[in-house]
């Protein structure tokens, strides 16, 4: 591309620049010490820079926090397995009994019921699920039994004989039939703070 | 930065996880879909007033177990949202979740609002969530409302520890089951307890003008 208006210093110049340039003879030696020089002054390994370990980590502790979180939802208000639990007998739970204050924890329910083949717990704390809490029964004590976790304050709730009747708690304390036509059993745990 | 950039991380990895924490069933879709609009209006009304929606919420859960229909179980949360909006006036316009529940089922079982009041004042700094399970039980169990409540008021201003108030009902259920008349086995619980209970000073309100 000329342009016959330019002046003819212009075009020298442009000569000039698109002459070849000798490389310098020393510039790869001196780039190879100053590499050098580098690796000494950080001995060890080369590492990956944190850059590129910040996704992984991060991964790595997000899902270490999922599983966390997953352990603690299923230990829960909820159902808890059998174990070295206070008795609660079938009436309200008085502050007094240092085994039933404080936070949500298992708990041993015991029921005296007439013969029968199958009793289910129903509650506020089982949004009233008839599945949900099936007891079982103790031929030692006689007693209808379930192991459940209540949060301190009232509770209500009713037993379900042989998936048909409604019934209270004989040993509970208990409301009037309500416009369902239902009593509820009373339970209160905490009973000082609630 | 780097905090910003690896929460998308933290949120994918939870996101699984999250359903799981969060297990309370929506209550719509367990109750019949006829009554989930008037729930719907119950619930919002209550929440404006600051009355506690968990036991509204459960009335409709209990009734859709037991299988009543939509408009029973209406009908019935209709029913316990205003005696827990009565039971919050007779309380004094504050009430735990648990002392409103009582006392709404105080009211259910006859119980006159005031003696809610009573208790109240009779119990200063502390819950009257079990004296009202007591009367209430005491009542349901055919106590008359106008023997059980003075005696429970009395009682629960003289007795601070709850045990000697369930004591009373535990007490008066063996007396009816012994073949007592109800109000026979509390006034026979009551000389019995008597005794064992300080002096009574004079009543600093009146609580025996039950009907």
């Amino acid at each position: 591309m000329t342009d016959e208006r330019l002046p003819p210093e212009f075009h020298r110049a442009v000569a000039h620049l698109r002459e070849p340039v000798e490389p310098d003879p020393d510039a790869k030696a001196r780039l190879l010490a100053a590499v050098a020089a580098d690796r000494v002054a950080r001995p060890g390994p080369v590492r990956p820079s944190r850059r590129r370990l910040r996704w992984p980590v991060g991964l790595g502790v997000a899902a270490l926090a999922a599983t966390l979180v997953l352990i603690v939802a299923r230990r829960g208000p909820g159902f808890a397995a059998p174990t070295d639990l206070p008795v609660v007998p079938g009436r309200p739970v008085a502050a007094g009994d240092p085994a039933l204050r404080g936070a949500a924890r298992p708990r041993r329910l015991e029921v005296r019921l007439p013969p029968a083949a199958r009793v289910n717990l129903v509650g506020d704390f089982n949004g009233w699920d008839r599945a949900a809490t099936p007891m079982r029964f103790d031929p030692a004590r006689q007693r209808w039994v379930a192991e459940l976790v209540l949060p301190p304050g009232r509770h209500a709730y009713a037993l379900i004989v042989d998936d048909s009747a409604w019934v209270t708690d004989p040993d509970a304390a208990r409301t009037a039939p309500d416009e369902l036509g239902l009593a509820r059993s009373i339970l209160v745990v905490d009973s000082l703070r609630y | 930065m780097a905090s910003l950039r690896a929460a998308p991380t933290l949120l994918l990895a939870l996101a699984p996880a999250w359903p799981l924490s969060a297990q309370a069933p929506d209550w719509r879709a367990a109750v019949p879909a006829a009554a989930v609009p008037r729930l719907e209006r119950t619930l919002a009304a209550a929440e404006a007033e600051r009355l506690p929606t968990r036991p509204l919420v459960a009335k409709a859960l209990e009734g859709a177990n037991y299988g009543a229909p939509p408009d029973r179980i209406a009908l019935a949360v209709d029913g316990l949202a205003q005696r827990l909006r009565a039971a919050a006036e007779a309380l004094g316009g504050a009430g735990s979740e648990a002392e409103l529940a009582a006392g709404a089922d105080a009211l259910a079982a006859g119980v006159p609002p005031r003696v809610l009041g009573d208790l109240r004042r009779a119990r200063p700094g502390l819950p009257v969530t079990v004296p009202l399970v007591v009367l209430t039980d005491l009542v349901v169990r055919g106590v008359p409302v106008g023997t059980a409540a003075p005696a429970v008021v009395r009682l629960a201003g003289r007795v601070r520890d709850d045990p000697r108030l369930l004591a009373l009902g535990r007490e008066v259920e063996g007396g009816i089951a012994a073949g007592l008349p109800p109000g026979d086995a509390l006034r026979a619980e009551l000389d019995r307890l008597a005794a064992s209970l300080p002096p009574l000073g004079p009543a600093p309100f009146s609580t025996t003008q039950t009907p």
